[in-house]
């Protein structure tokens, strides 16, 4: 199972390529509450809460390379803060949540969000000390809130949703995977 | 386990090699074939992202719509009386073109260009365009909205796109003067926000509210004359050794669609 089919790849690679094209343009020109849909890390987790890790290196990698080839000044390296979040995503569901709940993808999420802002920091700091651009301010941080309550707001209605025209309390892994047993 | 390391030590590799050919130049083919082919998406979904978000900005509140028509109605009166001076000025300017055979050349053509991105952060203020070193743009060009307004000159360059500083960008600097004068009477400078502000402005300058601000053309690529914005409100102490002005903008960087980069005509590539 180490390669996948690769009409799986290919899906997914697209999928990365349109959603990150999504962030850097049409998301760009937004105004709130559309502004919030921050779709990247959400389809992440999702994809990790589903146990697609392979899918969301794929996804990820896609998705951070279109980032960055679109960037307005210069690259913010999202094509190694995506595959590393997914690395991170994994490491803590699998040995810290242990399950696939709503909780568990709302503690994901959070920690995504934290971590993507703490990388964009990291980089944006470096980058005006060694060349023009303005820095990053703490009060940035605040900006991340409405963008998680999104999140969280979607992440409720897609489990709500699977919840409700699949079997209530079934992990999201099984109905997910294996369609035709709950279908 | 060992399994696991080794695709994460070829990942980090992996990784490691992409970011030292990313900076090392060598991945610029790639980058440019990669934009060339995913150039049309972004087009389409950026003008989906301005009719989203345009029609959502339309949605506002009605007393503040009606305040700001109340302002602009007053401030139309104002310039019904200059348009109607400015007309008269325009018909002599003509008579005498004629008499001179004046022969318009301001040795500038334009390259329009499609906004694909904009920056999200409040105190940055840039804009991606789908124009690039293969049209004949180059750093410093003066980009102007689709009215004739100066918005911004570009600092950074692909082969595909190109990254505009705006006027309101906290690092934006634009040497100006008056319209119709010919001596540069300040310094724009960006505050973030969609704000500007006129620096350095001399004391003894008779500067008021709704003067028209334009650029001085002292800078390489950037003609003279070119509309930046209104003075709305002149600060300063006599005391002080310069004033400062709050300015108004003619055009709304946050709701740009399509530029133009104004190009010097010896520049335009060969078809």
């Amino acid at each position: 199972m180490i390669f996948m089919n690769i009409k799986r790849i290919i899906f997914f690679a697209i999928m990365g390529l349109l959603f990150g094209l999504y962030e850097s343009t049409a998301m760009t020109f937004l105004t709130p509450p559309f502004f919030y849909f921050h779709p990247l890390i959400l389809i992440i987790v999702f994809l990790i809460i589903t146990d697609r890790v392979r899918e969301s290196y794929i996804f990820a990698l896609a998705a951070g390379i279109t980032r960055d080839f679109y960037s307005l000044e210069g690259s913010l390296f999202i094509f190694m803060e995506l595959p590393l979040l997914v690395f991170a995503l994994k490491f803590i569901a699998e040995r810290v949540l242990t399950n696939q709940s709503l909780y568990s993808s709302l503690v994901l999420d959070s920690f995504a969000r934290l971590f993507n802002w703490f990388w964009v920091a990291a980089i944006e700091s470096l980058r005006s000390l060694f060349g023009s651009a303005p820095g990053f301010l703490l009060s940035d941080l605040f900006a991340v809130w409405p963008i998680f309550l999104f999140d969280v707001a979607l992440l409720c209605l897609i489990f709500f949703f699977g919840n409700f025209v699949f079997k209530r309390f079934l992990a999201m892994r099984s109905f997910f995977k294996a369609p035709k047993a709950y279908g | 386990m060992r399994r696991k390391m080794n695709i994460a030590y070829a990942m980090a590799l992996a990784m490691a090699v992409f970011t030292i050919l990313y900076f090392s130049g060598s991945l610029r083919p790639v980058e440019n074939a990669f934009r060339w082919m995913t150039l049309p998406v972004a087009r389409a979904l950026a003008a989906i992202g301005y009719e989203v978000g345009s029609g959502n900005d339309k949605n506002e509140n009605p007393a503040v719509m009606q305040e700001r028509i109340k302002e602009l109605e007053s401030r139309l009166s104002i310039i019904t009386v200059d348009y109607v001076k400015l007309r008269a000025l325009e018909e002599e300017n003509r008579s005498l073109r004629k008499v001179a055979a004046f022969i318009s050349n301001s040795e500038y053509d334009h390259v329009g260009a499609r906004v694909i991105a904009r920056s999200t952060e409040p105190r940055v203020a840039t804009i991606l365009i789908d124009r690039g070193s293969k049209d004949g743009l180059e750093l410093g060009m003066p980009v102007i909205a689709e009215n004739g307004i100066f918005v911004g000159k570009i600092i950074s360059l692909n082969e595909r796109t190109s990254t505009v500083l705006l006027v309101s960008d906290e690092r934006s600097r634009l040497a100006v003067s008056l319209v119709g004068a010919k001596e540069l009477i300040g310094m724009v400078q960006g505050n973030g926000n969609n704000v500007a502000r006129l620096t350095f402005i001399p004391q003894t300058l008779p500067l008021k509210t709704d003067d028209v601000i334009v650029t001085a053309g002292t800078e390489e690529k950037v003609p003279a004359n070119l509309t930046v914005a209104l003075v709305n409100k002149v600060d300063g102490k006599p005391t002080d050794p310069f004033k400062t002005a709050t300015l108004e903008p003619l055009a709304r960087v946050d709701q740009l669609d399509m530029v133009l980069v104004l190009r010097p005509t010896a520049l335009r590539p060969v078809e």
